[in-house]
This record gives structure tokens, C-alpha cells and sequence, in this order.
């Protein structure tokens, strides 16, 4: 009997487990709600609640050994650009060109402009 | 009985044969191509409804759906500010613009315009439901074709219906004040997206789902008035 509950709660965790990640091999977190929190209402406090989210993707997909969804580099490396914290941005920005190279373009931008578009802001 | 039975029957098969099928590749060949995008840009949603949250909501929802199906989102609260900047604030602005300026500038193979045709709350006394109707369009910056594009019309029920009347009525009456449409804009994407997207580079199944049977409902390009 105990095996048998054993076993049942093991294959529950096992989908538990499974269902967080998709088949492309991305885990989202909180991503979507804290996103729109965040852009309905930009405060310290939504935005705070969102970098947290960031976060918790980055450090969730590196232990379960799974590539960072596409965007949530970038989107953390773009946040500390305009809170001045240039040296973390740029570390953000490589992460997500190495991982995706069609960034590039987009993002080369970013660190080549950091030190003054920080300042004229 | 019987012959009750065959009637019934026969108009189900009737119905069946309305929903017009065909497979991904029939549909969408581009997507089978050298022309094939790895690097989308979404631009602000145009909304044609009076829901003023609906653009943020699917704006909001829309990464996760397309990049799932092994597409290269350009983050799109990023590109957003980019955008706002240049006072460009819902996708209205963004029609006029030369699809090529966004490889220029954002290096995307890609453009996804989506346009909120309906956004409309039901409230009934034991249920609540957002009707919930957007039209897709994939366009190549570099020749200018529609590559994918989709309608989906999606009734969500947002009551949260236990079976227990008395605590649905109770349920109802708080929810639809309070209703968390994240999940529900997520889940029209989804629904899009599962039916009809065919999987791009970072999808383990890329390129091998061409046969999978899609269901037929292509958004009109006049829905866009794209202009050569």
C-alpha cells in the first residue's frame, strides 16, 4: 500500500516537474503576469517583482540544464543599463548574443552607446 | 429510432466537412523555405476594440507562444521602449513603416503585426466569458510576403466553474471584477499558435512538422493594407 501511494506521488512529481518546461526546452516562471504588472503600472515596486521573475528563469534553467528563453537576458541587461549598472548590462547583452546570435545586430548597439546614452538620461 | 440516428449523423458530418483542412506546408511553404525566418520583431498590437488593456495584455503575452514554437523573439519590452521613443505607441503607427527598416535596425527576418478585432466581456448570472478575436500576420523584411498569418476567435470562460452553483454565482460576482487576464490572453496565443505556427531553427521538431494537419483560417492581408 505505502508503495503503491509511493509510486503515485512520484509520478505526480515527475509531471509536476515536466509541465513547467515546454518542448522547446524554455521555463517561462512568472514571465507573462510580472511583465504585464510591470507594464500596466512601471513602479519600483512591479519592477522590482519583474527582475525577480528575470532572475528566477535564469537561475531555474541553469539547474535544470536548459537553454535561457530567448528575450530574458537581454530584457535584464536593457533594466540595468538604465539603473547605471553598465559593467552587469554588458555581461547580459554577451550572454544573450552567445546564446542567440541573431541578437546581435539588435543588441551591439546597446554596448557600444552604454557609458553616454546612461549619462544623458 | 434508426432512422433519427442517420439524420443526426449525417448533419455532423456535414458540419465537419465546413472546417477546411490542409497541412502546414500546403498552407504555409514560405515557412518551408530558404525564406524561413529565425528572428522575429513584434510590433505594438492594433487594437480595433474599445478594451483599452487588451493591446498590453497580448503584447505582453505574445513572447512566449513564438518563441516556444523555436523562434527568435527580439525581447519585446525592449523593442516596446525603442518604439515609444520614437512615439510610436500602438501598431496603427508602425503600418506605414518599409518592412525593411526592421532588418536594418533590428535584424529580424521578420515582422508580427497582430490586430485585436474583439475583445467582448459576457457576464450571465453563473458564468463569465471574454470573447477574445486577433488576426495574425508574419511578414518577410526582405521580400515583403505574408509568410504566416492566422485569425483566431476564442471564447474563454473566466467564471472559474466549480459545478457547485451557489459558489459559481458567489465566484462570478467576484471574478469578473477581478478576473487575471494573463492567462487567458497566454492561452488565445497558444491556441494561434499550436494550430497553425510551424516550428522554427530552435524547436527540436524544426523543419519536420510540414505534414501536421492545420486547420484553414488565413487573416486577410487587407486587414493590414500593406502597402508595397
Amino acid at each position: 500500500m505505502i508503495r503503491r501511494s509511493l509510486l503515485v506521488l512520484l509520478i505526480a512529481t515527475m509531471f509536476a516537474g515536466c509541465s513547467t518546461v515546454t518542448e522547446a526546452g524554455y521555463f517561462w516562471g512568472d514571465y507573462g503576469p510580472t511583465l504585464y504588472k510591470y507594464t500596466k503600472s512601471p513602479t519600483d515596486e512591479t519592477l522590482a517583482a519583474h527582475i525577480e521573475s528575470l532572475q528566477n528563469i535564469i537561475a531555474k534553467s541553469d539547474e535544470k540544464s536548459l537553454r535561457v528563453p530567448p528575450g530574458i537576458y537581454a530584457e535584464l541587461g536593457y533594466i540595468e543599463n538604465q539603473r547605471g549598472n553598465h559593467e552587469t548590462s554588458n555581461t547580459y547583452y554577451e550572454n544573450e548574443i552567445a546564446l542567440y546570435p541573431e541578437s546581435r545586430l539588435f543588441l551591439e548597439r546597446f554596448i557600444g552607446q552604454k557609458a553616454e546614452s546612461g549619462e544623458a538620461q | 429510432m434508426n432512422f433519427r440516428i442517420l439524420i443526426l449523423l449525417l448533419v455532423i458530418f456535414q458540419l465537419s466537412a465546413c472546417v477546411e483542412t490542409g497541412t502546414k506546408n500546403e498552407q504555409f511553404p514560405l515557412m518551408y523555405s530558404a525564406e524561413k525566418p529565425v528572428s522575429i520583431v513584434i510590433v505594438p498590437a492594433i487594437n480595433q476594440t474599445t478594451a483599452a488593456d487588451a493591446g498590453d495584455l497580448l503584447y505582453a503575452t505574445v513572447t512566449q507562444p513564438f518563441a516556444n514554437h523555436g523562434y527568435y523573439v527580439l525581447p519585446v519590452p525592449v523593442v516596446a521602449d525603442i518604439f515609444r521613443r520614437e512615439g510610436i505607441l500602438e501598431g496603427t503607427q508602425v503600418k506605414g513603416i518599409p518592412t525593411a527598416l526592421f532588418k536594418q535596425n533590428f535584424g529580424a527576418d521578420a515582422v508580427l503585426f497582430m490586430t485585436i478585432t474583439e475583445w467582448d466581456k459576457n457576464y450571465a448570472v453563473i458564468a463569465a466569458s471574454v470573447v477574445v478575436g486577433i488576426e495574425y500576420v508574419l511578414l518577410s523584411t526582405t521580400t515583403n510576403e505574408v509568410l504566416w498569418s492566422y485569425t483566431q476567435r476564442l471564447e474563454m470562460d473566466t467564471s472559474g466553474s466549480s459545478g457547485n452553483l451557489i459558489v459559481d454565482l458567489i465566484a462570478t460576482a467576484i471574478t469578473t471584477a477581478v478576473t487575471d487576464y494573463v492567462p487567458i490572453a497566454l492561452q488565445v496565443h497558444n491556441t494561434a499558435t499550436a494550430a497553425a505556427l510551424p516550428l522554427g531553427k530552435y524547436h527540436p521538431r524544426s523543419g519536420l512538422d510540414g505534414d501536421e494537419k492545420t486547420v484553414i483560417v488565413q487573416a486577410k492581408e487587407s486587414a493590414l493594407d500593406i502597402e508595397e
